[in-house]
């Protein structure tokens, strides 16, 4: 299957690909002349291999072909297969859409087969799985099929509509009704838990999976969800929202032959179940908030009580899966204007980390960011620890497309040793995060031991006293009428009172940073040209800019 | 008009013995039967290559078949003792012989049979070609089968009377076995003017002078060789970008050449090694070989039985009764 799907096929009408999708060739193999699946049926015919080679063709016709009735299957095949290269040809001519082999069918040859693909013309073999296998029956199924397609179809959702429930389905229940009426292979996929049922999403499609979460891609009967390609599969994606938190997961049912009319009756049936997956999503996200809650209050009680961990927080620990002994080194991200992360999004960047053999986890959401913890055994060794920032500096710069423009800080605390520990290096962390601020990257990352004088300027400049004063230095500033006032006097000071690199930073003339300077000088009454001055705006402004 | 006779000697061997391959699609046991013949010849002289008309109508013809398989030539002394054992139990001295097929062994052991016996060899035969059964001859329905005569090399002969030619297929093919792994049969005796009016003649000499690999056949490399419980089905390559199929059972049958039929029995097929020129018999073709695909039309006689003679001798399925085959196309 490639990109190209569908192939060919008028909007509504019944195409080779569709007629596979029928139960009573769900199991049917296309065994040459995939380019073909989609042209249109138009009709069924019949012909016995004995009088293959003068059976009229009819353009769109699908010829089944009935089961010799005597002798060994392969034997009655040596008879018969070479009027199949004949047939090929008949049928490019003729335009016909397919021809249908009888079960037992053994391999066809090389030649047989090269010949209808070149030629485009679908070999489809029928096997013997389907209860109602007779060559009448299914030259009766066939027919009904192509007569009355809707009817069909209806009946196929009706059928899951009124499967009996008498709670809301789990999602192994939902991928089990799902796979009989579409005959694809279903899975219900979790943002936050991962594949919750069925079988394994092709890795083609996985990879698209999170890119589902817009609801105008395709809709039908106001159902929206997505058609994606990959790893030779077609899949019929619906995400499934919840209110202010995006996509919480998504219900994929995939095939490796499909045509527009199963994916717009699968896209029907996922919307049958659309309540179902909902409604146990809605429970999934009711015992998430509970454990994200209990991680927050212990993560509170370890940092509350540090040096003298009590038991019963030490057990708390353990039952959300921390592990208190070992070398803890923080992280503490967090997002640098208006947005927030959400747990889904930290929950992936701790799984790639994971993968990638940093445990860090799990994480823990506070008032601006969110906490986690890198733990081994032995204290990690510097160039291991700079590797570790590396990867994570990596991953999370893989958020850029979700930050909407927002800046993330990442905060990297210094390896502590045990539970007192944890608390120590989390604190470190975020201070790391809070004095460095962001800067033209969408992510920053920063290590304590880097910040130098900093961290010691960090206790004082922290303090209440300090943060009402900086509020007065800076008081004329704030509250100007150009906001850019402020904004240009922190740049210049955090690039070296450089006014070529301000300019550079803020996108303007450089004479127009030596305006805005002469201003604030003016505003404020003072001199940039002093450096005690520099150097207690500077402090006021990261004192004002972390209150 | 009247042909001068001919004589065959051990020089003529390996032409006759490259023709009678070819008719019978590269009969294995060729090799072994063309040993024999060299042998007898060098030892025997020549044997006279007789045409049809220049023998008196009421001349005695038999004509000859082998029977059983054998990859290694039978010893000279146990050929010339089954003959001379044939020849003793006809009822009725030959006074001409004629191989029933041409193709395959059938054609270097008649001539060799003929060389002992010093018995002139008729320029006919009963196919034109090889074929897998004692039936599939224009001789069928025309000639009486019998009475015929099993001469096996262990020794033992057999007299076969008011047989049909199946039901003295069927005779032979239970009996045969069980006397020994090789034997000559000698059936359908008739006058010579009844051989000429109904077998078809020429068939030594186009044996001999058969062309191998005229311009533009075509050639390609042998992809894939599918066996199923009657034979095999081949896929070739073919140099200008076709792909030819090819159904052989014993001998190859049909040729389909991007679904368009290229040749079918009875005309003859054959497969010829690019490398060697020999042509290969189904069972000894190999994926990778490049093959070059000679096809010889049937004789006219051949053609009228194409019903019985045709892709039904191979128990395939054909399209000839609906009166119009895929014969058409551009190649």
């Amino acid at each position: 299957m490639t990109d190209s799907w569908p192939a060919e096929g008028e909007p509504g009408s019944l195409t080779v690909a569709d007629l596979l999708d029928l139960p009573v060739l769900r199991a049917a193999c296309v065994l040459a002349g995939a380019a073909g699946l989609g042209a249109q049926v138009t009709g069924i015919g019949i012909a016995d291999p004995a009088t293959l080679a003068v059976t009229e063709l009819q353009p769109g016709q699908v010829l089944l072909l009935t089961s010799p009735n005597d002798g060994h299957a392969s034997v009655q095949q040596a008879r018969w297969e070479h009027l199949i290269d004949v047939i090929v040809v008949r049928a490019k001519a003729a335009q016909t859409a397919a021809i249908l082999l009888p079960p037992g069918t053994g391999e066809l040859s090389s030649a047989t087969q090269r010949l209808a693909e070149r030629l485009g013309v679908p070999l489809l073999l029928r096997t013997v799985d389907h209860a109602g296998g007779a060559d009448l029956e299914v030259a009766v199924e066939l027919r009904c099929a192509t007569r009355d397609v809707e009817a069909a179809e209806r009946a196929r959702l009706l059928r899951l509509a009124t499967l009996p429930a008498d709670r809301p389905r789990l999602p192994v229940d939902v991928v089990a009704a799902l796979d009989e009426v579409t005959g694809g292979r279903s899975s219900v996929v979790s943002a936050r838990r991962g594949l919750l049922a069925g079988p394994a999403v092709p890795v083609g499609v996985r990879a698209k999976l999170s890119s589902v979460d817009t609801p105008t891609v395709f809709g039908v009967g106001g159902i929206f969800g997505e058609v994606l390609t990959g790893g030779g599969e077609v899949a019929v994606v619906l995400p499934v929202w919840a209110m202010g938190e995006g996509t919480r997961g998504w219900a994929v049912v995939c095939r490796s032959v499909s045509g527009q009319r199963w994916a717009d009756l699968t896209m029907r049936a996922l919307g049958l179940v659309r309540g179902d997956l909902v409604a146990w999503l809605a429970v999934d996200q009711f015992e998430a908030e509970r454990e994200a809650s209990l991680r927050a209050t212990v993560l509170t009680e370890i940092v509350e009580q540090a040096e003298g961990l009590s038991p019963v927080v030490a057990r708390r620990a353990e039952s959300v899966g921390w592990r208190l002994s070992g070398w803890h080194v923080g992280l503490y991200i967090r997002l640098d204007g208006a947005g927030r992360i959400n747990s889904w999004t930290v929950d992936a960047v701790l799984a790639r980390l994971s993968a990638r053999g940093i445990e860090a986890g799990p994480a823990v959401e506070r008032s601006d960011g969110w906490v986690a913890w890198m733990t081994t055994a032995s204290p990690p060794s510097p160039q291991r620890l700079r590797a570790a920032v590396a990867v994570v500096r990596e991953e999370l710069v893989t958020l850029a497309p979700v930050l909407a423009g927002a800046k993330v800080v990442v905060g990297v605390g210094s390896a502590r040793r045990d539970a007192p520990g944890i608390a120590k290096s989390v604190m470190e962390a975020r201070e790391a995060a809070l004095i460095s601020g962001s800067d033209a990257d969408a992510v920053t990352v920063h290590v304590v031991q880097d910040l130098g004088a900093s961290s010691i300027l960090l206790g004082w400049y922290g303090s209440p006293a300090f943060t009402d004063l900086a509020r007065e230095v800076l008081g004329p500033l704030v509250e100007a009428e150009d906001p850019q006032l402020l904004a240009t006097l922190a740049a210049y000071l955090e690039r070296s009172c450089s006014t070529a690199h301000t300019a550079r930073a803020l996108g303007v003339h450089r004479n127009t940073v030596a305006h805005r300077l002469a201003r604030v000088e003016k505003l404020l009454g003072i001199s940039l040209a002093h450096p005690d001055t520099r150097l207690a705006l500077q402090l006021a402004l990261r004192a004002d800019h972390d209150r | 008009m009247s042909r001068p006779g001919l004589t065959l000697s051990a020089g003529d061997v390996d032409r006759l013995a490259a023709g009678c391959r070819a008719l019978g699609a590269g009969s294995t046991q060729i090799g072994a039967a063309a040993a024999l013949l060299r042998a007898v010849l060098t030892d025997s002289g020549v044997v006279r290559l007789q045409e049809p008309q220049d023998r008196p109508d009421a001349d005695r013809v038999w004509f000859l078949r082998v029977v059983g398989r054998f990859r290694e030539a039978p010893p000279a002394q146990e050929f010339a003792a089954t003959v001379r054992a044939l020849w003793a139990a006809l009822p009725s001295p030959p006074d001409a012989v004629a191989p029933l097929q041409v193709g395959g062994a059938d054609g270097p052991l008649t001539v060799a049979a003929g060389a002992l016996q010093a018995v002139p060899l008729l320029d006919l035969d009963g196919a034109g070609r090889g074929f897998p059964g004692l039936g599939h001859t224009v001789l069928a329905g025309a000639l009486a089968a019998t009475p015929a005569v099993l001469a096996t090399g262990a020794g033992c002969t057999v007299r076969f009377d008011g047989l049909s030619i199946d039901a003295l297929a069927a005779a032979v093919a239970a009996v045969g076995p069980a006397l020994g792994s090789w034997g000559l049969l000698a059936l359908h005796p008739c006058r010579a003017d009844e051989a000429r009016r109904y077998a078809v003649c020429g068939s030594l000499r186009r044996a001999l002078d058969l062309p191998t690999g005229g311009r533009g056949a075509p050639v390609g490399t042998l992809v894939e060789v599918r066996s199923h419980p009657g034979g095999c089905v081949l896929t070739l390559d073919l140099d200008d970008g076709a792909i030819l199929r090819i159904d052989a059972q014993e001998h190859y049958v049909l040729a389909l050449c991007d679904g368009v039929v290229l040749a079918q029995a009875p005309d003859i097929i054959a497969l010829a090694d690019l490398r060697t020129g020999r042509h290969l018999a189904a069972d000894a073709v190999r994926v990778g070989q490049r093959v070059r695909v000679d096809v010889f039309e049937a004789a006219p006689q051949v053609q009228a039985h194409r019903d019985r003679l045709g892709l039904a001798a191979y128990g395939l399925l054909t399209w000839d009764s609906a009166g119009s085959g895929p014969t058409g196309g551009d190649r």
